[in-house]
């Protein structure tokens, strides 16, 4: 928390965002920015990665369990993470998503230096992800999970002197938004009473909901039965080809045919990176991890 | 969910007819105990926003009333601010101290979080106990109330002055009820419940936990300028953690997370604490009047009562009633 966050408190006044924000670049005039990196000579906006891990290194006590991983997204790839149990994977997931400040190394979101930024402030910059483990506000209803999501990405949470129900545009965003993935049956349902595999596609529609440019998937249907595998596929692979996805996922078959591209992981270390074709003809990947499937 | 529960608005006009009853047909021993009732009412509401709605179990409340206090104390002897400027100016004071104390409190959770408040609320106390200019352990007497000469009413009459707290009280409860029902209380409820996720979701949580532990403050800060106004004196005894536990008791004992929970705590406690600790009482019931001495154990196996027969408060055992009714009506029809 920097010094100045304790003005924050602005931000849930009317209009507040604005004047914390305006009052916040008052506060920093004369200092570089804090996240923004000087723009690349030459750069392409259309070309430049959307995410960039460089170097992540970080150890748990003596163990270290991802080291110098190098992690580049182009904007609308969809890249796939394996590796065998205790590889690093969802340890590099939790630094790229905030969960975890690394030891070294950076992370940068569309050019925004977010190495030590919060998880909530690199959603607002457009990442989300969802949970290993589902992850959702169990004793209240599907549009209340959704509606939740749906104030943040509208810019309306913090308003605190005009009901919630009186949002419309809020609660039709979360209508949409259970439609479009299916979920627009079971909109009253308590999430808690909602099957694991309808609680699975509810968990990537709370990310969604905060239209993402990037989304981080944890395995996505892990514990599913084969009809849940291909009702999740099918809602992965229909997601908006613009989207940047990256991917843990030990199904082999729906990564392979989801994946534009596959980094596998081996004790904390990039064993090979490259299309998909590439990794199931790697004669290493079979031996040290897909050979023991 | 704020809004979703239907016996709110009726419980809370229930409790308003019930205490505007009271007020009518009242002596001046009874408008004096609704003074208090209406004041504890707001402590108490400000405190079940933190812990009710927000999750953020506090054991320090009783800082911002003190605060609250003594800033109105300092006010209206020392600058000679009439009553009403100078519970302003205390409703700032709570709030800029919440806002100070916020910074630090709300970077933990759970028991460290309780741990410091706690902290907070003996340092004011400490503070107020050694400090001379305020009096130290002896207090400050002679605050005034609002002057109402204008309008031909004597605050100090306390059929006056219980009227103006117990509007003050709806006046809360109303702020508080459009600050739960919007956005900002839904979002504090959802931290409350998963704040891993509202912060993956792209919520600046901390920033939320800080603007309610600072509206907390400055309407407890707001009660302690009520409670200055009535007792027209202020001791550091106001800031002590029993205080505060006191008002935690109320808002536990009344329902946690129902504003109108936190409000019937209050009346409940206050009338409980008046009629044990009296004698008379005893007697009319036909029990010796010495257990008046012992009224303190009573009220703890009453609050043993309440939290393992009703372990969601008055307020929620009644709003689980009244749902449990609805459904048998409906399966009825």
């Amino acid at each position: 928390m920097s010094l100045w966050e304790p003005f924050s408190i602005v931000a849930v006044l009317p209009t507040g965002d604005r004047l914390y924000s305006r009052l916040s670049s008052i506060a920093r005039r004369g200092r570089p920015p804090r996240w923004r990196e000087p723009p690349r000579a030459g750069g392409d906006a259309m070309s430049a990665p959307i995410l960039r891990a460089e170097g992540i290194t970080h150890a748990f006590g003596s163990l270290v369990v991802t080291d110098a991983v190098t992690l580049t997204l182009a904007p609308g790839e969809r890249h796939g993470l394996i590796g065998p149990n205790g590889a690093g994977k969802t340890t590099l997931f939790n630094i790229i998503a905030g969960e975890i400040v690394p030891e070294a190394g950076s992370v940068h979101l569309a050019g925004v230096n977010v190495t030590r930024a919060t998880p909530d402030r690199r959603a607002r910059l457009g990442l989300a992800r969802s949970f290993q483990r589902n992850n959702l506000f169990t004793d209240l209803t599907v549009r209340e999970n959704l509606a939740i999501a749906c104030a943040i990405a509208h810019r309306v949470s913090h308003v605190a002197w005009k009901a919630f129900a009186r949002h419309r545009e809020v609660h039709e965003s979360a209508e949409a938004q259970a439609a479009a993935l299916g979920l627009g049956e079971v909109l009253d349902t308590v999430t808690r009473h909602l099957s694991y595999g309808t609680q699975r596609q509810l968990e990537i529609a709370l990310a969604l909901a905060l239209e993402p440019k990037i989304l981080l998937l944890d395995e996505p249907t892990a514990g599913m039965s084969p009809e849940e595998t291909a009702a999740m596929q099918a809602m992965i692979a229909a997601l908006p080809a613009t989207l940047t996805l990256l991917v843990i996922e030990h199904d082999m078959e729906v990564l392979f045919g989801l994946a534009d591209r596959i980094t596998v992981l081996d004790y904390g270390k990039v064993l090979l990176q490259g299309e998909p074709r590439e990794v199931r003809d790697s004669d290493v990947v079979r031996s040290r991890y897909l050979g023991t499937q | 969910m704020p809004g979703r529960d239907p016996l709110h608005l009726p419980a809370a006009a229930a409790l308003v007819v019930a205490a505007g009853a009271a007020w009518y047909g009242g002596d001046f021993f009874l408008h004096e105990v609704l003074a208090e009732i209406a004041i504890f009412a707001i402590f108490a509401m400000s405190l079940d926003l933190l812990v009710g709605y927000a999750g953020l179990v506090s054991l320090g409340h009783a800082a911002f009333f003190a605060a609250g206090a003594y800033a109105t104390a300092s006010f209206t002897v020392f600058l000679g601010w009439p009553a009403p400027a100078a519970t302003v100016a205390a409703v700032g004071c709570a709030a800029a101290l919440a806002a100070v104390a916020g910074v630090f409190a709300i970077r933990v959770g759970g028991v460290f979080f309780i741990m410091i408040t706690l902290a907070l609320g003996q340092m004011v106390y400490a503070y107020f106990f050694k400090a001379r200019e305020f009096g130290a352990d002896d207090g400050m007497a002679g605050i005034p109330r609002p002057d109402l000469a204008a309008l031909g009413l004597d605050a100090a009459e306390p059929h006056v002055f219980s009227a103006l707290t117990l509007i003050a009280a709806v006046a809360v409860w109303v702020l508080l009820l459009v600050v739960v029902r919007s956005p900002f209380g839904a979002m504090l409820v959802a931290i409350h419940r998963n704040e891993s996720r509202v912060r993956a979701l792209g919520c600046p949580v901390q920033r939320y936990k800080l603007a309610a532990f600072v509206l907390a403050g400055a309407i407890g800060g707001f009660a302690g300028s009520l409670i200055a106004q009535h007792t027209g004196f202020v001791s550091p005894d106001l800031g002590f953690w029993t205080v505060s536990g006191e008002v935690l008791i109320m808002v536990i004992v009344g329902g946690m997370g129902s504003l109108v929970g936190a409000a019937l705590g209050a009346a409940v406690l206050v009338l409980l604490r008046h009629e044990l600790s009296d004698g008379a009482f005893w007697e009319a019931i036909g029990l010796s009047a010495d257990l008046a001495s012992y009224w303190q154990f009573v009220m703890g196996l009453f609050f043993i009562a309440v939290v393992l027969l009703a372990g969601d408060g008055l307020y929620g055992r009644l709003a689980s009633i009244a749902r449990r009714g609805r459904r048998l009506r409906r399966r009825g029809a």
